[in-house]
């Protein structure tokens, strides 16, 4: 394995390093960073929306242009998260949190900055651990059963404490309205409707994107539409110094890097948790260790860091199952998958062993797909700050028209449209009352993972209330969960 | 001058266009020779990407080649495949509105939730795929075939955790029906998927799955899982895998993919689209697509396609009753 390790990768290079693929990386990348910009459009929506047109593209044309989507649109989210306070898409949400606090204070390039090299160095990292540990990490995310995804979710609960702000009695109540949201639908168990009131659009449950573009966007325009007419006092001032933040910062946060690429990847390794997960975790992580928690939330490079890193370490993260076991890491990768089938390949066991080839290029075209994004993010961030020079109410207006247009557009659903205005009106109300949104969004993401989860492992123990704690990886994570409460805690 | 002379001659024409359209309105029965005239849609009511999409794309390309219209898909997902088979369901029916339907949206949603219509509300054209559903342990799993498995469940009921793509999905409801036949009790485990389900069986959550044959197939081949019973009349080529038929159970099932159009399209229209299909279906660029992604090419005219969609659904009616997830 190893020799064949070293023998295919010169010759992926050699591939990949064609012009044909090179244009199609950068024609991905660009791609990806638009819809991942786009409140509402997601790279998930962009790797659906182009995989017709790979079918008949030869392999690796198919697989630069759609890494390149992957990537561009895993990063891009943070665009409007820094400067309009709205996360392109769901894994993102975390760099809202100290993203556009640092735009507000003038620095919203330095922000863009430190998200495009944060994101860079997750990217690249994960596609070497995808290279070097995938067949240990693929054992690993096996060991997941019922109990362990339902710990992993509990664990992710504790996020909420630190995303709550002042008060943490809200951002529970916050929290619980998310997940009383997120079994609206389908029962995952019973398989019947449940809170849909007859409504046949509710019985998909209420959709993610619809539901992050209005409480994130709608609120927040709604918020500045009360700003229009009083003098600002935090005019925005958008000159770009640099946008390559100093190397020295991250030697300075080398252990935050570290620790948040690790989550990524593994959480992204975990078959149905992705990036939105890992963000909060890394973030959460971050402030806990930190010797200065009290700041994050005010705008500080460490939580831009922190999400950003790992959200796109989900990235090889998640390709590590779709590869050695033939089951896609995330929402992302489940589409990949009609994408390699369509071109002869079945990802799985063997493909490691007979193709070793096409997962060498693959981590080439990863790891170019990263340069081209490091290299268009930094353009872009000294640039990109400059749409906060269009006054209120120009912005707003255009940022709504885009949120409801983007609403619609991830299941062409009118329904979905209309969410967008009614979850952002309700989120309007809830932020005026003291209600932090992130911990809303948080309940609408791990409702629906613990509720499940904690249903099938109880089912597949006849009741048993122990499952939970039967197994290492369960019952240390349950117990991990508590130490970090202890220690949130202890330091406030 | 020229051009108000032009411009009159192009009004005279839309005039006379419309005068003819609604003529013909009243004799469309006739007209259907010349079908189609516009753009067809063909509405997937899944996401883009998933396995109703990919089975769709394929063909949608070569049967607007073969009618010279472009045929249009449409993503309407939501509501496992209800809200897209309930617009078709609605939709005119002359032609120009088509469904990519399958066994979910059309024999088991209308009778579990109030969806807003059932099979009778559409017309089947032609079933385009059929992918057996496949009965799967681990490879190190004491179970070598499906007698060993029953036998097993016969003695300790509810042991033995299945794993299905979700509840109320064809691979439950048929698994419910199959086990209520030879009286035997395993407990459903429904997950997210069918990948979900088979990551759970390779890690050891769960002893077997019921899924379709295709998400099965690969790890069969690797070695690491054995599908114990495929529920195809015969053997098939994707896979080495006995049937349940050859062991001796009588259960036969499959997730079709397949063209349904509004009850009220015309007959000419249905079997005009048929015969497009059935060139789709035959031309090898369109097979070749789909046994790339293990989608299983199975052809069934207007009649044949229509009996197997009214026989299914009142079966698993009837298994959705017995096992309480009838709609009340």
């Amino acid at each position: 394995m190893e020799f064949q390790t070293f023998q295919a990768i010169p010759e992926a290079f050699l591939q990949v390093m064609s012009l044909t693929c090179l244009a199609w990386i950068a024609i991905g990348t660009i791609v990806g960073i638009l819809f991942g910009a786009a409140p509402g459009l997601t790279a998930t929506t962009a790797v659906a929306l182009f995989t017709p047109i790979t079918f008949y593209m030869p392999l690796n044309v198919s697989l630069s242009f759609l890494m390149g989507v992957y990537c561009g649109g895993f990063y891009a989210g943070s665009i409007p998260a820094i400067l309009i306070n709205t996360p392109g898409a769901p894994g993102n949400a975390a760099t809202v949190m100290d993203g556009y606090p640092m735009a507000k204070k003038g620095r919203a390039g330095e922000a863009l900055g430190h998200s495009i090299v944060a994101s860079w160095l997750g990217g690249t990292a994960s596609a070497f651990a995808l290279l070097i540990f995938a067949p240990l990490i693929a054992s690993m995310a096996l060991q997941f059963g019922a109990p362990e995804y339902f710990a992993v979710a509990v664990m992710g609960l504790v996020c909420i404490a630190g995303v709550s702000g002042k008060c943490l009695a809200k951002g529970v109540a916050g929290a619980a309205i998310g997940m009383v949201l997120g079994t609206v639908g389908m029962d995952p168990i019973d398989g019947l409707p449940r809170f849909t009131f007859g409504n046949l659009n509710l019985m998909g449950g209420i959709a993610l994107i619809p539901a992050l573009v209005g409480l994130f966007a709608i609120t927040e325009v709604l918020a500045k539409a009360e700003m229009i007419g009083v003098s600002t006092g935090e005019e925005i001032i958008c000159q770009v110094k640099r946008a390559l933040p100093p190397l020295k910062d991250y030697i300075t946060y080398k252990y935050l890097l570290i620790k948040s690429i690790v989550i990524g990847i593994v959480v992204g390794a975990i078959p149905g948790t992705g990036p939105t997960i890992a963000s909060w975790m890394s973030y959460n992580e971050a402030k806990r260790t930190s010797k200065h928690p009290e700041l994050f939330g005010t705008g500080i490079p460490e939580g831009i860091i922190a999400s950003e890193s790992s959200n796109n370490a989900v990235t090889g993260g998640a390709l590590i199952p779709l590869l050695t076991l033939g089951v896609p890491g995330d929402t992302v990768t489940a589409v990949l998958l009609g994408a390699l089938m369509i071109q002869g390949i079945t990802p799985g066991p063997m493909l490691m062993v007979e193709h070793y080839d096409i997962v060498a290029q693959l981590l080439i075209i990863l790891l170019v797909a990263n340069m081209v994004m490091l290299a268009m993010g930094l353009l872009g961030s000294k640039y990109f700050p400059y749409i906060l020079k269009i006054p209120f109410q120009v912005l707003m207006p255009i940022v709504a028209v885009l949120c409801i247009t983007g609403g619609y557009a991830v299941n062409t659903s009118f329904f979905d449209a209309m969410m967008v205005v009614v979850l952002g009106s309700c989120g309007y109300l809830l932020v005026k009352l003291g209600f932090p949104v992130a911990p809303i969004v948080l309940g609408l993401i791990l409702g629906p993972i613990i509720e499940p989860n904690m249903r099938r492992a109880l089912v597949g123990e006849d009741l048993n209330p122990l499952v939970f704690i039967s197994t290492p990886i369960s019952a240390g994570l349950i117990l991990l969960s508590f130490v970090l409460l202890y220690f949130m805690k202890r330091r406030g | 001058m020229k051009n108000i002379k032009s411009n009159k001659s192009i009004g005279r024409m839309l005039a006379g266009g419309v005068l003819f359209a609604m003529l013909a309105g009243y004799g469309s029965q006739s007209l259907a020779a010349d079908f189609p005239t516009r753009p067809i849609n063909l509405i997937v009511p899944y996401a883009a990407g998933g396995s109703s999409d990919l089975s769709a794309r394929p063909y949608a390309e070569e049967l607007g080649n073969i009618l010279k219209q472009p045929v249009v898909v449409m993503n309407k997902p939501g509501a496992g495949g209800a809200i897209g088979a309930a617009e078709v369901a609605r939709a005119k029916g002359n032609g120009y509105t088509l469904l990519n339907a399958s066994i979910g949206n059309i024999t088991i949603a209308p009778y579990t939730s109030n969806v807003g219509y059932d099979h009778t509300a559409l017309r089947a054209v032609a079933q385009m795929t059929d992918i057996p559903l496949a009965l799967t342990v681990k490879a190190d799993s004491s179970f070598k075939n499906l007698k060993e498995f029953v036998e097993y469940a016969k003695k300790n009921p509810g042991k033995i955790r299945y794993g299905s793509p979700g509840a109320g999905n064809i691979q439950h409801v048929t698994t419910e029906g199959w086990m209520k036949d030879i009286g035997i009790k395993l407990t459903h485990m429904p997950f997210a998927g069918a990948n979900p389900a088979i990551a759970a069986l390779l890690g050891g959550h769960v002893e077997a799955t019921v899924t379709g044959v295709t998400e099965a197939a690969p790890h069969h081949k690797s070695g690491a899982l054995r599908i114990l019973g495929i529920t195809s009349p015969a053997r098939i080529d994707m896979v080495d895998a006995p049937t349940f038929k050859e062991q001796g159970y009588d259960l036969q099932a499959g997730v079709w993919y397949g063209v349904m159009a509004p009850a009220s399209t015309p007959d000419d229209v249905v079997n005009a689209l048929a015969a497009a299909l059935k060139k789709t279906y035959d031309s090898p660029k369109v097979q070749s697509a789909w046994k790339k992604l293990f989608l299983i090419p199975s052809y069934l005219g207007p009649a044949e396609f229509g009996a197997r969609v009214k026989k299914e659904a009142a079966v698993n009616e009837q298994v959705l009753k017995d096992i309480g997830l009838h709609k009340k």
